[in-house]
């Protein structure tokens, strides 16, 4: 069983961190393309975008975090997307926080700010974190 | 389930005003009643049917539309009156032709997407299908051409978007949410977001054409 390395992670996620979002609908990427849509990015009720932050964490590693997310959400892993947090920063005022509450896997971290838009800016804001994430892994 | 069912019949009748149905030969199938007998022979087919007692449960039109993608070997489509005469259940009229793709798609999805949490971050069940059939029906009648390359992609906030795809610097999506048109297009410098109802779709067919 792949150990993941312990790396240590900042309270504050850096710039430079790629960020994973794990994708459970196959609808909401091409395998053929390899494009990610924007309904992969999409806020959930919270108005939070859930991913992880995969520095330091290869294939193995990511995908043993990938499978605990499936067994939590009981949804079968479909793909994974991957995207810098540096751009998300650039998209209008979104963030990236760390957050680990709830029992969540210490690499767990929100895309956040969503909350002032209405239905079509959201989509937008969506559609320009799939324009910008490229597919890590495809089942 | 056997298409000489009492609960069915078939008519040789034509559509004149639907442009959907123009070049069909195929029978309208008249649904006189949904019977008991119907709601069990419903029960057999979809087990989210298996507790229902009388059809008057399916009030919306989404719900018929489930029903109709269920018994799709013997209806393969609808068209649904303008003032929602099919929400009774005395009398339901369906046209018997090829389904369209597209019309097959969106059943498909929405099907797919009935259960909570769906895309494992507790996106709502797709609602909105009779409007997203509509839409359908607008593209269809516009031209064939603007069917054929979109793609139908369900949404977590319920909707279903239409999305035309050809590249980053290209594209057109329209998410049907109720009677709103929520548009989000990039056509080389040229980009907007926002929504309109459907009285104000012409606007987004041209944009359409303009990506499709």
């Amino acid at each position: 069983m792949p150990v993941e390395k312990q790396i240590k992670l900042s309270k504050i996620v850096e710039d430079k961190e790629p960020l994973a979002r794990i994708i459970f609908y196959k609808r909401h990427f091409s395998k053929e393309n390899g494009r990610i849509k924007r309904q992969a990015f999409m806020p959930a009720k919270d108005k939070k975008v859930s991913v992880i932050r995969h520095k330091g964490c290869p294939k193995d590693c990511y995908l043993r975090i990938a499978e605990r997310i499936e067994e939590i959400r009981g949804k079968n892993l479909e793909a994974i997307g991957s995207i810098s947090t540096e751009d998300v920063r650039v998209i209008n005022n979104l963030d990236v926080e760390s957050d680990t509450s709830g029992g969540q896997h210490r690499r767990h971290a929100n895309i956040k700010n969503f909350n002032n838009y209405n239905d079509a800016k959201i989509k937008k804001l969506a559609q320009e974190l799939a324009r910008k994430a490229s597919l890590l892994y495809v089942v | 389930m056997n298409t000489s069912n009492s609960i069915f019949h078939t008519q040789n009748h034509l559509s004149q005003n639907n442009p959907l149905f123009f070049n069909s030969s195929e029978p309208i199938v008249t649904l006189k009643r949904f019977s008991n007998q119907a709601v069990k022979s419903l029960s057999q087919l979809n087990p989210l049917y298996s507790h229902s007692e009388s059809l008057s449960q399916y009030s919306t039109p989404r719900d018929i539309v489930v029903l109709i993608n269920e018994l799709s070997s013997i209806i393969v489509s609808f068209y649904p009156s303008k003032d929602h005469e099919l929400l009774s259940d005395k009398k339901m009229v369906f046209y018997k032709k090829p389904m369209l793709e597209l019309e097959e798609k969106i059943c498909n999805v929405y099907c797919e997407c009935q259960i909570e949490n769906w895309d494992g971050y507790d996106a709502e069940p797709i609602r909105y299908l009779s409007q997203s059939l509509r839409f359908a029906d607008v593209l269809f009648s516009e031209s064939r051409m603007l069917i054929e390359s979109v793609d139908i992609i369900p949404e977590n906030d319920g909707c279903l978007c239409f999305e035309w795809f050809k590249s980053d610097s290209k594209f057109i999506s329209i998410s049907v949410k109720n009677d709103r048109l929520i548009y989000n297009y990039k056509i080389g410098d040229e980009e907007g977001c926002g929504e309109t109802t459907f009285s104000g779709q012409k606007m987004l067919i041209e944009q359409i054409k303009r990506v499709a």
